[in-house]
């Protein structure tokens, strides 16, 4: 037994209890013998002292395990010092992302001292500015995220590596459950769809229902072929999954669900003969009758049942595609317009708009967003910003600039939030003038809470955005008055040296790429 | 001309975790109406809060900063912002003479070495009674040594009553016994104690630390048979201060020294600062503390050598050493000594401890090794033989991205149970990583 052994088997009984254990055939045993004291507990720690100390000092290295596989080989260039010169002012900043897809765009990979940086970064980001990462991470940049746990995202996953019909679905939670699909869907679609065939309905209502949620924020193409259990869904026992199930159904225009929505509006629909001067400006007025036939699918598609046609007409406007709806009628969005407002159901249709539009836009909800913007009224203006962003470029375009001179904070905001960016040079300059006039009484952030000031929460978002999307070369409006407060002055000095910042970055990432 | 500094070797400048980030996002060119550099002294001038811009200046020499803003941090954000940008934006520079300002700072500084090399004879005179001094020394020993007899007893009572029943203690028993030992001016036997509950889980362990604490208790009632340097480094276990005043009065070695590596320790109210400089095969140990929220000193440029005159405190193993005067002639890293084997440092340390039983940690320069990612990390060498390195695996993960796991020379600190690596070179010390 060794003697760290022998005096702690003592020491752990007490030397009340034990004498002291005798050190014989041990290196140490003579060292040992040789240091006594008055008592026999000064004698054991005495003793310990030396064990211990000769353990610390006698250490040796220890067989290790196998070196990790090393590195493999770069198939980008790393990007030249005079871009990665930046890198140390725009970690960590909102400038990050585009001087990633600079870097990104020219091919190159960043150095790879600034690798757990930018991995650290991409941990608490979402996948969009992810994306922008990826790419110039180089392949050591995938070798050395294996070594920790925080860097696992930029792995990805293989579809071999979600297992969703294993013991590990079975144990995880409702947020599990979902997560895992999330997973899968990202790995593999079609998987997902498989899954979903078989799997749906065994799972919990609280399950079901987010597996639909998930389903309706990563939709694609593709998840049409899922119509068949969509459609069995909409007899769900759950009112969540149902009222789900039927949004995702309204989204896809060729849907059995929407034909038979459509049909039901065109059997309520008849035409009022119009006097000459309404044929002239094409006036159409319809007439509305409840059908007689009963309607066995009526509940199933989540119409209730109601007194009045007209009732019933806003509730068909605002479940149903309105393109498969313009389609069944044989209308025109000024025609589906025209109706929708005969029977005070605009709300509905703007309604339905943003429920069933996809990207890209089709033209007719062009239109349709168009036709309606001059008819919100109440609590429904808050949509314009967003039926503002279905219409085309030049009308939005005037809209933001009339906004701008309106002084609109608020609509400006959303709609700069809609422009790719970076925005035209002309438009940066109105931004810049524009908050220049907002800012220039501002004494400080808090003025923002003042309701008399101009400046306010929308204009300090407002000007967020053009630190990033702004074009960084774009005219700058005269500098603020000496006299006018240090905040305001400061906070526009701060916006254009961040612009300069930009325009630099730009200027070197093209020299680099010209050599 | 020293060379540019590199941006890691800037930051590492930074007094807290604060400057170095706002010195981040104001090296950028548009916050700077003026950059110039003249005869390795930059200057500048940056918008700041007030109306008119804080002028800025650094001389590389140390690198030391001045600056107009009303921080008192050394160096302030300007001042490491003004040094990243000369990093990495040296052709925005301008070559515009410095404003009159920062001319006298200079030439102040310039007298100030001037005075000190004369002799630093006025500080002699305030010299306090050497008899009140005498005094207070014995006051203070005549607590310690009731503060450690105290301590004898409680030990002693732990082996009598048996290790098993000592988990079964109140957690008031080793606080009561630290904040004796506190009282009794032995801050560092009471750090040792109160470290004893985190070991009552591992009882060898908890023996060999007892075993260490009754050796101080030990030494301190027999110190009249230690040596001078034995004694200071009891002195120095028990938690008797460094009399930097006094050092700093004696002559120092002047060389230029490497810096070679830095640890930051965040404490709970203190923050704990190492700067490992090396010169031929003297090691020496720079320690700095700030209390929480308040900046470190102002530090030394890490992967760089300075010229510069330390004074080790005495010690049977000299390492922890006093900065005197001011360092100067910032320069790339010089004459190194070959990196260890890890066979070759566990002796080192042996010898080291052989001198000094007490001692916590030395640093040392390794190499050529791999480190091994696993549960803990290890620290391998080419006889594959290896050792944990410790918790913190971020500069680990560095080390992995610029060596893609090849083996580097590593620079650490070693404490017996685990080394934590401070800064690494895959090519050859000092040379371009």
């Amino acid at each position: 037994m060794s003697d760290l052994k022998t005096l702690l088997a003592t020491a752990l009984v007490g030397m009340s209890r034990a004498a002291l254990p005798p050190h014989v055939d041990t290196p140490l045993a003579d060292a040992l013998s040789r240091v006594t004291r008055d008592d026999a507990e000064s004698t054991l720690l005495a003793r310990a002292a030396l064990v211990g100390l000769a353990a610390r000092a006698g250490q040796l290295p220890l067989p290790s395990a196998p070196p990790p596989e090393p590195a493999p080989a770069e198939l980008r260039p790393e990007a030249p010092a005079r871009v990665t010169r930046h890198l140390i002012s725009v970690l960590n900043t909102a400038m990050l992302p585009e001087w990633l897809s600079l870097c990104g765009a020219a091919g190159w990979r960043v150095p790879h001292a600034d690798l757990p940086d930018l991995l650290d970064w991409g941990s608490h980001v979402n996948e969009e500015l992810r994306a922008t990462l990826r790419p110039v991470l180089g392949e050591r940049g995938r070798w050395l995220a294996g070594f920790s746990s925080d860097w696992r995202w930029l792995l990805g996953l293989k579809s071999g590596d979600v297992t969703v019909d294993g013991p590990e679905w079975e144990g995880a939670t409702k947020a599990g459950r979902e997560a895992l699909f999330r997973a899968l869907r990202d790995a593999d679609s079609a998987a997902s769809r498989a899954f979903l065939t078989v799997h749906f309905k065994v799972e919990k209502a609280g399950v079901r229902k987010r597996l639909l949620d998930v389903l309706a924020q990563t939709w694609e193409a593709g998840d049409a072929e899922l119509e068949p259990l969509l459609e069995e869904t909409l007899s769900d026992r759950s009112e969540d999954v149902r009222a789900q199930v039927r949004r995702l159904l309204q989204g896809l225009p060729s849907s059995a669900y929407n034909a038979r929505m459509a049909d039901r509006a065109k059997a309520m629909l008849g035409q009022e003969k119009v006097g000459f001067l309404g044929r002239l400006r094409g006036q159409v007025n319809f007439t509305l009758a409840l059908p007689e036939v009963p309607d066995a699918d009526l509940k199933r598609d989540g119409l209730e049942p109601v007194q009045h046609p007209a009732e019933r007409l806003r509730h068909l406007l605002n479940a149903v595609h309105p393109g498969a709806l313009m389609t069944a009628l044989e209308l025109k969005p000024a025609g589906l317009v025209g109706l929708a407002a005969q029977f005070e159901a605009t709300d509905e249709l703007v309604r339905a708009i943003f429920s069933s539009a996809a990207q890209p836009i089709e033209p007719a909800f062009s239109e349709l967003a168009e036709l309606l913007l001059p008819r919100l009224k109440g609590s429904f203006t808050h949509w314009r910003a967003d039926l503002l962003a279905l219409v085309p470029a030049p009308r939005r375009e005037a809209e933001l600039q009339a906004a701008l001179r309106g002084h609109d904070s608020q609509l400006t905001l959303t709609l700069l939030r809609g422009l790719p960016t970076p925005w035209p040079a002309d438009l940066s300059t109105e931004v810049f003038r524009q908050l220049s006039r907002a800012i220039r009484k501002a004494e400080s952030a808090f003025a923002a809470y003042d309701k008399n000031s101009d400046w306010d929460y929308a204009w300090i978002n407002v000007l967020e955005l053009a630190q990033t999307r702004a074009s960084p070369a774009a005219p700058r409006p005269s500098s603020l008055p000496a006299d006018a407060p240090e905040y305001a002055r400061q906070t526009l000095d701060n916006l254009y040296a961040g612009l300069a910042l930009r325009a630099q970055i730009h200027a070197d990432f093209a020299a680099e790429r010209s050599l | 001309m020293s060379q540019a500094l590199t941006p890691e070797t800037i930051l590492s400048l930074a007094p807290d975790a604060g400057s170095a980030a706002n010195a981040r996002k104001l090296a950028t060119p548009g916050k700077w109406p003026s950059l110039n550099d003249t005869d390795g002294v930059l200057w500048g001038e940056c918008q700041g809060s007030g109306k008119t811009p804080y002028l800025t200046a650094v001389d590389l020499s140390g690198p030391v900063a001045k600056c107009s803003c009303p921080s008192r941090k050394f160096p302030c954000k300007h001042g490491l912002a003004l040094l990243l940008l000369h990093a990495s934006h040296g052709s925005d520079f301008g070559s515009q003479p410095a404003p009159e300002s920062i001319q006298t700072w200079l030439a102040g500084r310039q007298n100030r070495e001037v005075q000190k090399a004369e002799g630093g004879q006025q500080k002699a005179e305030k010299e306090a009674d050497p008899a009140a001094q005498a005094k207070r020394r014995a006051a203070r020993e005549k607590k310690v040594t009731a503060g450690l007899e105290g301590l004898h007893l409680f030990l002693n009572d732990l082996v009598r009553d048996g290790l098993a029943t000592a988990s079964s203690r109140p957690y008031s028993d080793w606080d009561t016994q630290a904040a004796r030992l506190m009282d009794a001016q032995a801050a560092g036997a009471a750090r040792r104690v109160a470290h004893i509950p985190e070991l009552l889980g591992d009882p060898a362990a908890l023996l060999a630390h007892l075993g260490e604490l009754a050796l101080l208790a030990e030494g301190w009632t027999n110190r009249e048979g230690l040596v001078e340097n034995e004694l200071a480094d009891l002195r120095s276990a028990l938690g008797f201060p460094l009399d930097a005043a006094g050092l700093l009065e004696t002559e120092g070695i002047r060389s230029r020294w490497n810096v070679l590596g830095q640890a930051l320790i965040q404490e709970e109210t203190l923050t704990v600062r190492r700067q490992w400089l090396q010169n031929s095969d003297q090691t020496a140990l720079l320690l700095d503390f700030a209390p929480a929220g308040r900046p470190l000193p102002p530090g030394l440029p890490m992967g760089q050598s300075v010229e510069a005159e330390l004074v080790l405190a005495p010690s049977a193993f000299a390492q922890r050493a006093v900065l005197k005067g001011e360092a100067r002639g910032s320069g790339p890293l010089t004459d190194l000594p070959p990196p260890l084997t890890l066979t070759a440092m566990l002796s080192a340390h042996a010898d080291a401890l052989a001198r000094n039983p007490w001692l916590e940690r030395a640093a040392y320069l390794l190499g050529p090794v791999r480190v091994l990612p696993g549960e803990p990390w290890s620290v391998v060498d080419e006889t594959g033989g290896g050792l944990p390195l410790t918790e913190d695996v971020r500069p680990l993960l560095r080390l992995l991205a610029e060596s893609a796991g090849e083996a580097v020379s590593v620079f650490g600190e070693w404490d017996g149970a685990a080394f934590a690596a401070l800064n690494f070179w895959t090519g050859t010390p000092g040379g371009r990583r």
